[in-house]
C-alpha cells in the first residue's frame, strides 16, 4: 500500500491547483466599502445597495412582468403540463437602468428579499 | 517499480482531473482580469443590453477560470439570475437596475466549500469574478420570465435549493446541486409549474439533455479526496452536469427562450 502514498499526495496537489485557482473568494476583499472606494477613486458613480425589491406593476410597464409575486409558488393543477404552455407571449418593453454602479453591502443580504424560509437540508 | 506506478497513476489523475472543474460558484469571487472600473463598465453594459431587450429576468453566465482549463464544450463556470428590481441604496435613494440571484459555494471561511447558500448581490459583483471579456446570456421567453420571477419571489425558490454542493452535480439526481443545476431547477419549476424537486428532476430526465463532462475513473475515485466539492457518486455512467450550453439548447428546443447570445465587453 505504500506506493499509494505518492499517488494520494500528487493527486491531491494536482487536483487542488486547477480547482482552486480562481477561488479568490474572500469576502473581505470585496466588501462594499472597499469596492465603492475603488470605484469612487476612478470617478465611477457608486452606491451601496441595501435591498432589491420587485418592481411595481406601473414601473414594470405594459408587460406586467414582475407583478406576479403574490401568486408565486403554488402547485399548479397544470403541473407537468406541456412545455409549450411556457413558451411565447409578446415581447417586453425596454426598461430604464440608472447610471450608478451598485455594490453589495457588507455582509451581502441573503436571498430572496425578506420573505424566504430557510432552505431545507436533505 | 511500485513508486513509479504510483507516479504514473498520479499523473493520470492530474490529467483526468482538469476537465472536472466545470463549475465555479465560489462565494464572491474576484478575478484579476478586470480592474474595478472595467468590471463596473462591463456590468453596466450587460444591464443596459438586458434593459434594451425588456428583460425582467435573464440568466447570465461567466467563467471564473481560464478557458484553457475548461472541459471541451463548456465555456462558462457560474451562472445567476439577473432580475430587474427597484434597488434601495444605503443613502435612502431608489434606483432601477438588476439584482443578481446566485447559488454560491462556500469559500471555506464564511462556510464550508462543499455547501452552498443563496446569495443576492449585484452585477458588479458578478462581473468581477470573470476571467474573460465575455458573458453568455439567456433571455427566457416573456412568459417564462414571468414564471421564473414568480418562483424567485416565492418560498419555492429556497425550497428548490439543496445546499449539498458538488462541482459536477448531476441534474438528473437530487443528491448534490451547483449553481447551474439550481438555475435549471428554477427553470423547471417555472416550466412545469411545480414546487416538487423530485418531480422537476423526473421531468428534466425526460426532457433535458445534460452536458457530458469528460473525466476518467481515477478522477471519480480520487477527486473527493483532493477537493471535497468534486463529488461524483450521484453519477451513473458518464458525468452529467448543467451548463449554459445545455440549458440554452433545452430552452431553445422547447420554445422557452427569447434569445441566447454572448456579449463581449466593449472596452473604452
Amino acid at each position: 500500500m505504500r506506493f499509494l502514498l505518492p499517488v494520494f499526495a500528487l493527486a491531491a496537489a494536482a487536483l487542488c491547483s486547477p480547482a482552486l485557482a480562481q477561488d479568490s473568494a474572500a469576502g473581505a476583499s470585496t466588501a462594499g466599502s472597499q469596492a465603492a472606494g475603488l470605484l469612487a477613486a476612478s470617478g465611477v458613480k457608486t452606491v451601496v445597495g441595501v435591498s432589491a425589491i420587485p418592481v411595481s406593476m406601473a414601473a414594470a410597464g405594459a408587460s406586467g412582468v414582475g407583478a406576479v409575486s403574490t401568486v408565486a409558488g403554488h402547485v399548479g393543477a397544470a403541473s407537468g403540463a406541456n412545455l409549450s404552455q411556457a413558451a411565447g407571449a409578446s415581447a417586453n418593453a425596454a426598461l430604464k437602468v440608472d447610471d450608478a454602479v451598485v455594490v453589495t453591502a457588507d455582509p451581502a443580504p441573503n436571498v430572496p428579499y425578506q420573505a424566504q424560509s430557510p432552505a431545507p437540508r436533505r | 517499480m511500485r513508486p513509479l506506478a504510483g507516479l504514473i497513476c498520479a499523473a493520470a489523475i492530474a490529467l483526468a482531473a482538469l476537465p472536472a472543474a466545470a463549475q465555479d460558484s465560489s462565494l464572491r469571487s474576484v478575478a484579476t482580469h478586470f480592474t474595478a472600473p472595467e468590471a463596473a463598465g462591463f456590468s453596466k453594459q450587460v444591464e443596459r443590453d438586458l434593459a434594451a431587450r425588456g428583460a425582467q429576468v435573464a440568466m447570465v453566465f461567466r467563467t471564473g477560470r481560464p478557458r484553457s482549463q475548461l472541459p471541451e464544450g463548456i465555456a462558462y463556470t457560474h451562472g445567476g439570475f439577473w432580475v430587474y428590481r427597484t434597488i434601495t441604496t444605503a443613502d435612502g435613494r431608489t434606483l432601477s437596475g438588476y439584482a443578481v440571484y446566485n447559488l454560491y459555494a462556500g469559500d471555506g471561511q464564511a462556510w464550508p466549500k462543499n455547501q452552498s447558500r443563496l446569495v443576492q448581490d449585484y452585477p458588479f459583483d458578478f462581473i468581477r469574478g470573470s476571467t474573460v471579456d465575455d458573458v453568455a446570456v439567456i433571455v427566457p421567453s416573456p412568459e417564462m420570465q414571468r414564471r421564473i420571477l414568480a418562483v424567485i419571489d416565492s418560498p419555492t425558490y429556497a425550497r428548490l435549493h439543496n445546499p449539498v454542493y458538488s462541482l459536477v452535480a448531476n441534474p438528473w439526481a437530487t443528491k448534490y446541486q451547483n449553481c447551474n443545476n439550481f438555475m435549471l431547477d428554477v427553470v423547471g419549476a417555472a416550466a412545469w409549474e411545480t414546487t416538487d424537486p423530485a418531480r422537476i428532476t423526473a421531468d428534466l430526465k425526460a426532457h433535458y439533455q445534460p452536458t457530458l463532462v469528460k473525466a476518467g475513473p481515477l478522477m471519480r475515485l480520487f477527486g473527493p479526496i483532493a477537493d471535497s466539492r468534486l463529488r461524483t457518486d450521484d453519477q451513473k455512467g458518464p458525468i452529467r452536469t448543467a451548463t449554459y450550453e445545455s440549458m440554452s439548447a433545452f430552452m431553445d428546443k422547447n420554445g422557452l427562450l427569447q434569445a441566447a447570445y454572448t456579449l463581449n465587453f466593449a472596452r473604452p
